[in-house]
């Protein structure tokens, strides 16, 4: 086990126990993160956020159980396909929060309204699973994610947005 | 009304600070089950004492409060809420289907009905 400190990236300061090397790759993703999202998320006027929740949800989960719950570590797949799909959001859109799901997968989740949210979740065999509440209305399935936002996800997130 | 109660022990996982408002992984199930709480006419003081005994101190972690969300929701999400007692009081919030896209838009739907007291 080695013990680091270190500033991140992305303005975080880490300091702790790193026992996997899946979580020093992890951290890794985080360099990668900044310097793939800093152009396109620029065009946002609000990539502070979205950087700030993910180095924090990115710094947190690189340990299995790292919530105390049970939960399995972030993994670099679901990090990368996460970076790739925000980096293909429409200019515009309102920046997600940004969690890790039980299974190690990136979460992303609008909130537009009491009654209008989307979650999409990145799996490791990039896919994106999606869970809408609009309304009354509520829907789920899964997508390929092949480098864009599929079309059903797109209406989604729109739905709740417009 | 009935309420369940849902105790938060990391900042920003269950819940939104800027708003109080609920995420989905609140309300996710681990192996089958959400754990929460039915806390009857209890005060919020009381809530949070019950809370912290029976959560917080298994998880050697503060209890910063608790997503909650009347009963009826469960039952109308086609979930069934059973008792699992001991501790005292819980609850499981079961008949969660496998598929977990399935499953985040139940905890989605939960969520967008619940609201966050804060300690």
């Amino acid at each position: 086990m080695r013990i680091v400190q270190q500033d991140l990236p992305l303005g975080i300061r880490f300091s702790g126990a790193l026992a996997s090397t899946a979580g020093m790759e992890v951290l890794k993703r985080i360099d990668m993160i900044e310097k793939h999202l800093g152009a396109p998320v620029a065009a946002y006027g609000d990539s502070w956020r979205l950087r700030d929740e993910l180095s924090r949800v990115a710094a947190d989960a690189t340990e299995d159980d790292w919530d105390g719950d049970g939960s399995l570590a972030l993994g670099v797949e679901s990090l990368e396909s996460a970076t790739d799909l925000i980096s293909v959001l429409p200019p515009g859109f309102p920046l997600p929060d940004v969690d890790v799901g039980r299974r190690g997968e990136l979460m992303l989740e609008w909130r537009t309204g009491n009654r209008a949210a989307l979650v999409l979740s990145l799996y490791p065999d990039r896919s994106i699973g999606y869970a809408v509440v609009r309304g009354q209305a509520r829907s789920f399935g899964r997508e390929p994610f092949l480098g864009f936002l599929p079309e059903v996800v797109l209406l989604h997130l729109r739905s709740i947005t417009h | 009304m009935p309420t369940i109660s849902r105790f938060a022990v990391e900042k920003g996982s269950y819940y939104r600070p800027s708003d109080n408002t609920v995420k989905t992984k609140a309300f996710l199930p681990k192996d089958g089950a959400t754990s929460v709480f039915r806390l009857g006419d209890m005060s919020h003081a009381q809530r949070m004492a019950h809370g912290s005994l029976h959560v917080g101190r298994a998880r050697q972690k503060a209890v910063l409060g608790y997503a909650q969300v009347a009963s009826s929701a469960v039952t109308e999400c086609a979930l069934t809420l059973l008792q699992s007692e001991p501790p005292p009081l819980h609850w499981n919030i079961e008949a969660w289907p496998d598929d977990e896209d399935a499953q985040k838009a139940l905890a989605l739907e939960l969520a967008t009905r619940a609201v966050f007291v804060p300690a």
